[in-house]
């Protein structure tokens, strides 16, 4: 009853605060257009499985930046489902298969760049081979046989092969990609959509929750509540609805736009990526009004984004985290931006459901049944009953 | 004086020790309010009178001492709703307007609905605010936030009143009018504690505490004080007690 007279007042102040609602709905929609505009992609290394290739090719791969690791089919799928490698090769019926992962464009290409920089290395030394018994041949004989030397489809060596079954001849190789998830038009905006839409509706629920329950004490309002007969917990769970209203508006309007008006693939259910957004909005809201606690004025509040918003957008899996230090990923692992933008990945790029991404929800609820308990017993510092 | 009888007590405070990190802000404070009694509490800024009625009104702790309010010591959650409290900030909500601080104060108060109209009505009546009820607070001046502040406080028929400078920035005439208003609710039962340090107030409270760095220096009626103090004016007694010589 108090908590709702709490809710209602703060939807009436909001709906008067006509910057306040413009920051919340328009903002971010300006933010993400002009990232779909501008993103561009950047230098990937690649992991890659090779089932079964004879070592010269393996030699050649070695040779890009590619990590490379033999393992055999079933390690391979493995890996691939494991996101442990982002694609494997096997020759199958006389060509090279790369089997990719899928999910990141930019890993993709660099799965693939890494193969055709090594089938070309290959098929330059296959050749200088060739051409040197060639040269072998003809001196011992005395007849230079004129062939088109250097040239990849060379006459077959018998001996000179890339892997069982696979004749020199047919270089340069001619590959197939298969991907495990996503495709070819998955974009970098595709793959940093999900995180994007996470990052903004923390972000802007975070300051705009934080900010109002700063003035709240800060006025002497909050102070003023308390001398009247409303419980702590009707205050935290008062703000919790009153703002978790406008997260949810939020949060589905940003949701629409990014699938609809800037076309960014989603395999998954709407249903499924505006659940786990209302759950990370619902983190922002209850550490937006806990970490106002701890601030003394608005311009304070401002100084927490550096420290607790932008590190986690760093951290979520915007950028690949793979050869960071050890610590830095133990961090990221933590932090409840990183099991959102997992999950919205899951579900919009890999189709994954919310049972299979269930962890990450669970997280997500924990650190926001952590952040309003705290908040609660924050309150103790104005009034102990 | 002769209407206080100290076994109704409303507010009881014993040895109140209060201390903000090492500095003592109120230092042993005992006193009483009656039933139907206004107790002033002078004494210049920084002397602890806002950090003791907050302590009375539940939204500060203590260190030493007790304070009982209805014969419940506080701070104790069901006797809240039995006090009014008017803070010395106006606590109001400027993005909104009058009517509506009072509709979201009366529902955390539990004004009952069928109530809630007509007592919000009565008591923008009585403050002069009923023509300015629509309007958002920030364009208020400082004595309407005043009013509507004062308006807030009442609008659960308290039993105790906790009014921190209820008059400043409020005209003679309305100030005229609120202290008839607090001689009325007097009259019907209700206890008030008012703090101010404004000297020509203090003639209308029954009793007046002096309170100088934390410690209450005098206590009594009026007439008592200026004997004691063998002073003309209550601003006179306060300059003797607090030791300056007048």
């Amino acid at each position: 009853m108090r908590t709702w007279a709490l809710t209602k007042r703060l939807l009436k102040q909001i709906i008067r605060d006509k910057r306040s609602v413009a920051m919340l709905f328009v903002a971010p929609l300006l933010v993400l257009w002009l990232l779909s505009v501008v993103l561009t992609t950047s230098t990937t290394q690649a992991d890659i499985d090779v089932v079964d290739l004879s070592t010269p090719f393996v030699e050649q791969l070695e040779k890009t930046d590619a990590t490379v690791r033999e393992v055999s089919l079933e390690e391979a799928k493995q890996d691939l489902a494991d996101r442990e490698a982002d694609g494997y090769l096997q020759l199958k019926d006389g060509t090279l298969h790369i089997v990719l992962e899928g999910s990141d464009p930019a890993v993709n290409g660099a799965v693939q760049k890494a193969v055709q920089e090594a089938s070309k290395g290959y098929a330059q030394e296959q050749a200088e081979k060739l051409k040197n018994r060639r040269e072998q041949a003809g001196a011992s004989s005395g007849t230079g046989m004129p062939t088109g030397v250097g040239a990849p489809n060379a006459p077959q060596v018998p001996d000179d092969r890339l892997l069982d079954g696979a004749p020199v001849s047919q270089l340069p190789l001619t590959t197939e990609v298969e991907f495990l998830h996503g495709g070819t038009d998955l974009t970098k905006m595709d793959y940093m959509a999900p995180v994007l839409i996470g990052f903004f509706i923390f972000f802007f629920v975070f300051l705009i929750s934080g900010v109002s329950f700063l003035r709240e004490r800060t006025g002497g309002t909050l102070e003023r509540v308390l001398a009247t007969p409303i419980k702590r917990f009707e205050i935290v769970l008062g703000y919790f609805f009153g703002f978790g209203v406008f997260a949810v508006l939020q949060t589905a309007l940003v949701q629409w736009f990014t699938l609809n008006i800037l076309d960014v693939q989603s395999v998954g259910a709407f249903g499924a990526v505006l659940v786990i957004n209302i759950l990370l909005a619902t983190v922002a809201l209850s550490l937006g009004t806990l970490l106002s606690a701890f601030a003394r004025n608005e311009f304070q509040m401002v100084q927490f984004i550096p420290l607790v918003v932008v590190p986690q957008i760093f951290l979520s899996g915007l950028f690949d985290l793979r050869n960071m230090p050890e610590w830095l990923r133990k961090l990221s692992e933590i932090l409840p931006l990183t099991h959102a933008a997992d999950a919205l990945r899951g579900v919009m790029i890999r189709g994954e459901s919310l049972g299979d991404i269930q962890v990450s929800l669970w997280v997500l609820l924990g650190y926001c049944v952590l952040f309003l308990t705290l908040n609660i017993l924050a309150l103790r510092r104005y009034r102990k009953v | 004086m002769a209407n206080i009888r100290e076994q109704e007590a409303v507010v009881e405070i014993r040895h109140l020790v209060q201390q903000f990190g090492k500095r003592v802000v109120l230092d042993d404070i005992s006193f009483t309010v009656g039933r139907g009694e206004i107790l002033g509490l002078l004494g210049p800024s920084g002397s602890g009178k806002t950090t003791l009625v907050k302590t009375i009104a539940a939204v500060g702790d203590y260190a030493g001492g007790e304070v009982r309010v209805l014969g419940r010591k506080m701070p104790d959650y069901a006797t809240i709703s039995k006090i009014g409290y008017m803070a010395q900030a106006d606590a109001l909500y400027h993005d909104l307007t009058g009517y509506d601080n009072l509709v979201f104060f009366a529902e955390l108060f539990g004004v009952p609905r069928g109530k809630r109209k007509a007592r919000i009505a009565e008591l923008l009546e009585l403050v002069q605010l009923s023509e300015h009820a629509k309007r958002l607070v920030q364009n208020y001046s400082g004595g309407m936030k005043r009013r509507l502040s004062l308006a807030v406080a009442l609008l659960h028929e308290p039993q105790v009143l906790i009014l921190d400078e209820p008059t400043v920035g409020i005209d003679p005439v309305l100030r005229q009018d609120f202290w008839r208003e607090f001689l009325r609710l007097k009259e019907q039962g209700t206890s008030i504690l008012i703090t101010t340090h404004v000297m020509d107030e203090a003639e209308h409270c029954d009793r007046l505490g002096l309170i100088r760095d934390g410690k209450l220096i005098a206590l009594g009626s009026p007439e008592q004080l200026k004997q004691e103090a063998e002073a003309e004016t209550i601003e006179e007694a306060f300059l003797r007690f607090g030791g300056v010589r007048g």
